[in-house]
């Protein structure tokens, strides 16, 4: 099973707080320093039908607060994503 | 887990074995420089587009990812500067392939295909006067030194990530010293610029010195990690580069002006791909 990532900013750790809480074991939170000197935090998960609603969640609440959010599969970075459509753009990449 | 990461946030394929083999070499040197090597991070060699080295915690377990790919585009720099002719056009042909590359990752690919085609064009135009590459064995030993303090600087700067939050305040006492040693030094007024009068080169010292104590002095501990990064990476590379695979100083000090230099032209890159991407994205719905 593939998983996503959905890049967020250490700065907005404490808005994005509830809804990575709410994915509980289904993600991996991933701190990271890259070479170039970017920090970000990274959040793992398969998108299942437990996943989907609460990633949709997380990805649709950063967009509407106007927060750094960007979702990844195999390296390549998910374009098109609204507030409205996350869910939708999700189970695209879930059935890709 | 660590592949499953690795897999899922970027476009990569297997590191080549045999450079596996002389990463955990390089890697086993550098852990050498821990006090306390429990817990140390696990290198991982990775070989993707994205041309990155990072570190990271899983599953309260360190990481280092050692880009393979990094050092390969660091030697193809190296091979550039050292090319017998042609190195403006070899060089717009690598902006072109690292661009090309980045918009395939951004979702872009007809700019990819067209950064593709500039690529080509480049590299067709730099051989029109023959090899570029065709150099004395002496010089290709020369650039193999520059790849190798290039790539223990990456390894050695992302152990410093690992290190930093576990003695921060000593770390910086040390990067502290080291600044104002290099200030204070004499030779380096008549080193500024031989232009300037005496006055003006101490001047322009000081500005330097006030610049970098600023930085020391703002606890944006961002900012100070990389300093401290930067600094003990520079450190292991030369200790290692020097006394382990017997390269020259005068290398060694090249080899790492020139992953600055790098490093920086990456991000320029990185902001022209950003910049022209929206380009080909779709406009928003309504």
């Amino acid at each position: 099973m593939t998983n996503i990532i959905v890049e967020l900013d250490p700065k907005d750790t404490e808005a994005n707080a509830p809804a990575i809480e709410a994915l509980g074991g289904n993600a991996t939170v991933v701190p990271s320093e890259r070479f170039d000197g970017v920090l970000v935090v990274q959040v793992m998960a398969a998108i299942n039908g437990v996943t989907l609603p609460l990633l949709a969640k997380l990805i649709s609440d950063a967009i509407r607060a106007n927060r750094y959010v960007v979702v990844k599969k195999k390296g390549l970075e998910v374009k098109g994503l609204s507030a409205d459509d996350a869910i939708k753009v999700l189970r695209e990449l879930k059935d890709d | 887990m660590i592949e499953a990461y690795v897999d899922a946030a970027r476009r990569s394929r297997p590191a080549t074995a045999a450079l596996q083999d002389y990463y955990g070499q390089v890697y086993e040197h550098l852990l050498r420089f821990l006090k306390d090597r429990s817990n140390a991070p696990i290198l991982h060699v990775a070989y993707t587009i994205d041309r990155r080295s990072e570190f990271l915690t899983l599953g309260g377990q360190g990481y280092i990812i050692h880009d393979q790919y990094l050092g390969q585009s660091f030697n193809k720099l190296n091979r550039i500067l050292f090319a017998r002719h042609g190195s403006a056009k070899l060089s717009q042909s690598y902006a072109s392939k690292w661009l090309a590359e980045r918009f395939v990752t951004l979702g872009c690919l007809k700019l990819g295909l067209f950064a593709g085609l500039l690529c080509r064009q480049f590299e067709a135009r730099a051989h029109e006067d023959g090899d570029p590459n065709d150099i004395p064995a002496e010089t290709t030993s020369q650039r193999q030194q520059i790849t190798t303090v290039q790539e223990c600087f990456v390894m050695g700067h992302e152990l410093a990530h690992f290190m930093f939050p576990r003695d921060q305040q000593n770390f910086m006492e040390g990067v502290r010293a080291r600044v104002d040693e290099f200030f204070s030094f004499k030779e380096m007024t008549a080193a500024v610029d031989p232009e300037l009068t005496e006055e003006a080169s101490q001047k322009a010292l000081e500005d330097g010195a006030a610049h970098y104590r600023k930085i020391l002095a703002s606890n944006e501990s961002e900012y100070l990690l990389e300093l401290f990064a930067d600094d003990f990476g520079g450190m292991v590379a030369t200790q290692l580069a020097h006394y382990i695979y017997k390269i020259p100083l005068s290398q060694c000090q090249l080899g790492l002006i020139l992953a600055f230099k790098y490093t920086r032209l990456f991000r320029h890159l990185e902001l022209l791909a950003r910049a022209l991407a929206p380009l080909e994205w779709p406009a928003p719905a309504g």
